[in-house]
């Protein structure tokens, strides 16, 4: 195989992809899961880009296109998925705050309660 | 004039109306303003859908648009034929439906204004996988999907819909991922993005065959096939009665769409019988475990929950028969998606309103809730002779078509999944009826304040709907078998 730009671009996005898989299949904190998959992103991006050479005096733009796109929507649910993770930080402190409380609030641990039944 | 409306304006109002209608409601943030566009503009959503679906299995042939008047390879083609065309009027049908419901559902008007303009984006993307024809347009739609479901689920509020709404958003996100993966493969062995170019192009090589896998991957976990259905249950259980409803009724039928028209009529050389058969397997895997788990949960949401992950078993059953007699099997398939959705939707907001108005939906303190809400149980009876496949149901001609090409096939192992499916449907679904129409003892009766079932109405429909699909299946299995 001749050893050309497009090939290190493929060969850098595979390496990129097993990392970022790596990343999100054996890490459990929510953070480091949305980081694989935004490696894995822009593994495949990388790989869409290196498939732009493929004329010798010209550059394919509909994979610039389709990479600009993907960037929108990978930020879109980076953002998306940060703010749950927050959220459910947060719920995490709370739960926390009343173990540490020797009285617990009584209408907080009703809530949750309420929450494990499934209420509506 | 007619046609002129139906092949020229009808596809993009499927896209400009309802993203319209999000932006309208997002903005104005007042929701008896919103209850009223939405019921107006769900109405004419119907219309639109059945005079196409009606102009497409007439014709025979699909109405396609050329966005912008740049052919492909270049733009980006939209086209419906016979089956888009009944999944879009389903989806108006069902989203109809689920509009009517969510006018009196939030008691919370902040949850309620937060609701409106998700919801319809979430009817924007279902249209738009639905009737894009261009791979990466799909891959688009579906993200759009995937962003507007995880948040509706998120809406609900709890500790609960959040980690699981948390863990949806990374199994769509790696789902899409894996497609946007295969769809850079196709791209730069082929490139072009076109469907119809694509079919023509495709032939059996290995970069074609890892770009399906991936694909396959990618649509399986989307769509809760069995060895990847662990986040449905949590998600689907623990959001609101009308997310429930949208997400298990057409949610994961938008993902089983994608895969299918990748298998077989995008890749076709690429698939082979053993492939198939996998799926197939899996499949029937899916009905059996769903099914179990289904008869075991404790809770009236979570039973229902499950009880998709089996029903979309049956939809991987008919792939290895796709190979024998692929028009009957695709029938059978389009037939399974619309009796399964209708009564899926209808089953979940009955459940919504059991929920509402006993306070929580624990399955071993429901007895004798048959006196109380009499049209809740009516519609979950009913929804519950189409799952199990009882005739004259919509699932029951279903798993009729089914059964049928099975043994033509002479492959007899897929009807006993198809029995051993429909007895255990019958066990956990008569297991909720049973309690429902039991007399409870007297400390243990349940005390309701207020009755309301008025909003029930479009439930009622629905259920309707999988009746009558049923009576006149003869022709309406004629007419979609002769539309190809």
């Amino acid at each position: 195989m001749e050893f050309t730009q497009t090939n290190l671009y493929s060969l850098c996005s595979i390496l990129l992809f097993a990392i970022g898989l790596l990343g999100f299949l054996l890490n459990s904190d929510f953070i480091r899961k949305l980081l694989g998959l935004n490696v894995i992103g822009i593994a495949i991006f990388m790989l869409l880009l290196a498939a732009a050479n493929t004329y010798p005096n010209a550059v394919d733009p509909i994979p610039h296109a389709m990479v600009l796109t993907g960037i929108i929507v990978a930020a879109a649910g980076t953002a998306l998925g940060l703010n749950l993770a927050s959220k459910i930080a947060k719920f995490a402190r709370l739960v926390q705050k009343e173990e540490a409380a020797a009285t617990p609030v009584e209408s907080l641990l009703d809530n949750s309660r309420n929450d494990l039944q499934g209420r509506g | 004039m007619n046609d002129i409306f139906i092949t020229v304006f009808s596809i993009p109002a499927l896209i400009i109306l309802p993203m319209a209608l999000a932006i309208i409601c997002f903005v104005a943030g007042k929701t008896t303003l919103s209850r009223i566009i939405s019921v107006m503009s769900a109405m004419v959503l119907v219309a639109i859908c059945a005079l196409q679906a009606g102009y497409v299995l007439q014709q025979g042939a699909p109405i396609e648009l050329i966005v912008g008047g740049w052919q492909p390879p270049l733009g980006i083609k939209l086209s419906i034929n016979a089956f888009s065309a009944i999944m879009l009027l389903m989806t108006s049908t069902i989203g109809l439906a689920i509009t009517l419901y969510s006018t009196h559902y939030f008691e919370n008007d902040d949850k309620e204004a937060r609701f409106w303009p998700l919801w319809w984006l979430l009817i924007t993307a279902l249209n738009g996988v639905f009737i894009s024809s261009d791979i990466f347009n799909t891959y688009i739609m579906l993200e759009l999907l995937g962003l507007s479901a995880v948040s509706l689920i998120a809406i609900q509020g709890t500790q609960q819909a959040l980690q699981a709404s948390f863990q949806y958003l990374l199994v769509g996100l790696f789902g899409s991922l894996m497609y946007l993966l295969g769809v850079a493969i196709i791209y730069r062995t082929y490139g072009v993005l076109d469907n119809q170019l694509l079919a023509h192009l495709v032939e059996s090589n290995l970069s074609m065959q890892l770009a399906l896998a991936l694909i396959t991957l990618g649509m399986m976990m989307k769509c809760a096939l069995f060895p990847l259905h662990f986040w449905l249950p949590s998600a689907h259980s623990n959001a609101s009665a009308p997310v429930s409803a949208m997400l298990s009724a057409l949610v994961v039928k938008a993902a089983f769409f994608i895969l299918f028209n990748f298998w077989f009529e995008i890749l076709t050389p690429v698939v082979t019988t053993a492939a198939v058969t996998i799926l197939g397997v899996f499949g029937a895997m899916a009905v059996i475990y769903g099914s179990f788990r289904a008869f075991t949960s404790p809770r009236l949401k979570q039973l229902i929950a499950y009880s998709t992950v089996a029903q979309i078993g049956y939809l991987f059953l008919a792939f290895p028969l796709m190979f024998v007699a692929p028009d009957l099997a695709r029938t059978a398939i389009i037939y399974f998606i619309v009796a399964h959705g209708c009564a899926k939707a209808a089953m979940f907001l009955a459940a919504g309103v059991i929920q509402k108005t006993v306070g929580h939906d624990q399955l071993s303190q429901l007895q004798g809730i048959a006196a109380q809400l009499p049209l809740s149980i009516f519609v979950f009876a009913v929804t519950s002779a189409s799952l199990i496949g009882l005739p004259p149901s919509g699932g029951f001609i279903a798993k009729w078509l089914l059964l049928n090409n099975a043994v033509e096939a002479g492959q007899w192992w897929w009807v006993v999944t198809l029995f051993v499916g429909g007895l255990l449907a019958s066990a956990y679904l008569f297991r909720v009826l049973n309690l429902a129409f039991t007399t409870p003892a007297q400390e243990s009766a349940i005390v309701i304040s207020s009755v309301s079932e008025g909003k029930l109405l479009g439930a009622v429909g629905l259920a309707i709907i999988t009746i009558i699909i049923g009576l006149n299946a003869m022709w309406l299995t004629n007419l979609i078998t002769s539309s190809y």
